[in-house]
């Protein structure tokens, strides 16, 4: 099946830094594709090349089958999303914004109005459709750029980290509307940060740190390709033992999500080393536990495998 | 792009410098004689009219206006205009305005106190209504380039 | 880039000033001000006599929208040209709007010429009514009595009409070289204040200038040498080489700001 959308090698140089180096994504009809990677990795950057909002400076973009000449032109039908949050007019309304945009992807004017409608009753904003969007929570915003999207009905959606500001219920509702869209054959690509999000939603995963892609494929053949066990680590100084990691090699270890403790990646033999070091500086293990290959502590893993 | 553009603009205005004569301005003593006499000379019929007083044809007012400045020959500023022309009856009069000339070619012409014969800001109509003198304080203009 | 692609982006941009206070704000002050100006007039006994044909203006009601245009194109004019212009492009910055606008299916040519084309209707616009409304006050608040041109002929109400329309038709083009320069500021500072206040200074300094004697042709390279052209179509007879002049130079002004504009727009990365 011909992919949706391939992205292709693509760089990009911000002031001496490379935002991106060599990216690819490649996503297909249907698929749900994460594209995963830590604050300041260069998701948005990718997203804002694909939607032609910034130009690359190398690599090509291909839309279903065809090549994008014109890296600032204009978006192809069938392609929508946003980046960051999305932004409207505050001193309109939502359904007013999402008629002058429906506007400007055809000119049928006072045609719009059912396609509005429907759009902004699949993000649930029919009562707040009315309100001006400067009295707008950032996930009604965020509803409302999902609606936005929607407009254009696309086949392929770019969106950035589309539940970040919403609420559980909210980001479920999110979710929900994107496997529907995916089970109609849209591709869709979602960035986000949280590992364990796009375990749950996702088949496919790109996976960027620092402007390059650390791993490119489907999240079962992430599982598997974990090359070390992953370990929980409570220790009576975790600040120190993290320190002591950072010097040895043979061993990943990263701040768990809350706080609690460290991950820790190793072999058998180079774990039982560490160990052994914590209690020489005088840092004293109280749990240790094996997690197994979880995907969370597989990201921190590749993440921070970069930066070393 | 930014030094070109320099460039160019610089260049520019220096032509514009060179081809404008460097200093000697357009404002001349014959333009304004040219532009201060026939106003003159339509403003006087339309004001006897005005007030209600006999005609005098325009053609038979002749103004010939003499213009200088004190201290250069040409430019905007302070001007005085002697102004030679035939009234009601024949009579030869003259009258001098002061002119105020701006670098737009517009000038504001006001009579020069000493002498009389036209009257003060306002005069009285034949019915006795009072009316503004147009030839107290009048303004022209003239082309400048 | 078509032209019903423009005029789709154009009646969008339309239909978002209409929610706008600024504008409506602008167009009121243009229908309205010239009858304060007129009441003002009849209340107090003096008249403008520094703006030309403000001696008359209690003479005859076609000399208002004479004095109104002297007046402001000191510096009114201006402001009402770069209003809308100056924040056109400024405001999709300040929203953080420009990533809503640009992944539609519009290319970033037409939303510039879509603006642009907003921009110059609304100076257009403002122009017009202030021009009807002076008109109106002043023939409704004194009369229609025959107005004395600058040669000191009488112009008979037909007459006098048609030389106002043109004079303030002559306007046209330095109001719009002054959009053209606030819509290049708008783009370039992205910044309101800069693209409606820097236009507004700027023209104020240069027909400052005018007190300045030196020679005439500098001066000609100001945008705002056009604003005095419209003396030439008061007198008898008419001069017009001013308006050539001025419609030359405010064309180049035209010209040049959007081509640069249009050249910045196009190829900037939108990060924000």
């Amino acid at each position: 099946m011909e992919p949706a959308l391939e992205a292709v090698g693509i760089s990009k140089r911000y002031a001496g830094c490379d935002a991106l180096s060599g990216v690819s994504l490649i996503a297909k009809p249907g698929e749900l594709h994460g594209l995963l990677g830590p604050n300041g990795a260069g998701k948005t950057t990718l997203l804002r090349i694909v939607l032609g909002l910034v130009r690359r400076d190398a690599g090509t973009v291909r839309l279903f089958g065809r090549a994008v000449a014109d890296p600032l032109g204009p978006l192809p039908d069938g392609v929508a999303g946003f980046v960051e949050t999305p932004t409207f007019y505050p001193y309109l309304s939502g359904r007013r914004n999402l008629e002058l945009l429906a506007r400007l992807d055809d000119d049928r004017r006072g045609q719009n109005g059912s396609r509005v409608l429907d759009a902004l009753r699949r993000v649930a904003l029919t009562e707040a459709a009315d309100v001006r969007v400067a009295a707008y929570s950032a996930g009604m915003r965020q509803r409302l750029g999902v609606a936005a999207s929607l407009l254009r009905s696309p086949r392929v959606l770019l969106l950035d980290e589309p539940t970040s500001s919403l609420d559980p219920a909210g980001a479920q509702s999110v979710r929900d509307m994107v496997r529907r869209l995916a089970a109609e054959g849209v591709a869709v690509v979602l960035s986000s940060h949280d590992m364990s999000e796009v375990e749950a939603l996702c088949e496919a995963v790109t996976i960027i740190d620092h402007g390059s892609v650390v791993y490119s494929g489907t999240i079962d053949g992430l599982r598997q390709a974990a090359p070390a066990p992953v370990h929980a680590l409570h220790t009576s100084d975790d600040r120190a033992a993290l320190a002591l990691a950072a010097g040895r090699p043979a061993l990943r270890a990263a701040a768990a999500a809350d706080d609690n403790g460290l991950i820790v990646s190793a072999d058998t033999g180079s774990l039982d080393a560490y160990v052994l070091a914590l209690a020489e500086i005088g840092v004293a293990v109280r749990t240790l536990e094996h997690r197994g290959r979880s995907l969370e502590a597989l990201f921190l893993h590749l993440t921070s495998a970069v930066r070393h | 792009m930014g030094s070109h553009i320099h460039r160019w603009l610089l260049a520019a205005v220096a032509a514009a410098f060179v081809a404008s004569g460097c200093g000697k301005s357009p404002i001349t003593s014959t333009r304004i004689e040219t532009a201060v006499a026939p106003t003159f000379g339509h403003l006087v019929p339309l004001q006897l009219s005005r007030l209600g007083l006999p005609a005098v044809p325009a053609s038979d007012i002749n103004v010939i206006a003499a213009c200088h400045r004190a201290d250069f020959t040409s430019g905007a500023g302070d001007w005085v205009c002697t102004l030679d022309w035939y009234g009601p009856n024949g009579i030869p009069l003259r009258d001098t305005y002061d002119l105020s000339v701006g670098t737009d070619g517009c000038y504001t012409a006001a009579v020069d106190r000493g002498e009389g014969h036209l009257g003060g800001p306002t005069n009285v109509a034949s019915d006795g209504r009072i009316l503004r003198n147009l030839l107290y304080t009048f303004d022209g203009c003239f082309d400048p380039t | 880039m078509t032209l019903r692609a423009i005029t789709t982006v154009t009646g969008v941009e339309c239909a978002k000033l209409r929610d706008q206070l600024a504008p409506r704000v602008v167009l009121a002050v243009c229908a309205l001000g010239p009858f304060a100006f007129i009441a003002a007039m009849r209340l107090q006994n003096s008249t403008p006599d520094d703006t030309l044909f403000g001696r008359h203006v209690k003479e005859s009601g076609f000399a208002t929208p004479l004095v109104v245009l002297g007046f402001a194109t000191l510096w009114v004019v201006p402001a009402l040209t770069a209003v809308v212009a100056g924040d056109m492009f400024a405001a999709e910055d300040r929203y953080g709007t420009w990533r809503a606008l640009l992944t539609r299916s519009r290319s970033r040519g037409e939303i510039f010429a879509g603006k642009v084309a907003t921009a110059f209707c609304f100076s257009a616009l403002a122009l017009a009514v202030l021009a009807a409304s002076s008109l109106v006050a002043g023939l409704v608040g004194i009369g229609s009595q025959p107005l004395v041109d600058l040669s000191g002929m009488p112009l008979a109400p037909a007459r006098a009409m048609g030389r106002i329309a043109a004079a303030w038709a002559s306007v046209l083009p330095p109001a719009f070289g002054i959009t053209a320069v606030a819509v290049l500021l708008s783009i370039v500072t992205r910044s309101s204040v800069a693209g409606v206040g820097l236009p507004v200074v700027a023209a104020l300094a240069m027909q400052l200038s005018v007190y300045i004697d030196g020679p005439d042709a500098p001066r000609r390279l100001l945008v705002t040498y056009g604003f005095g052209a419209w003396h030439g179509l008061l007198t008898e007879p008419p001069y017009y080489r001013p308006l050539v002049y001025g419609t030359t130079v405010s064309i180049a002004y035209l010209v040049v700001c959007l081509a640069v504009a249009h050249r910045v727009i196009v190829r900037r990365d939108i990060d924000g």
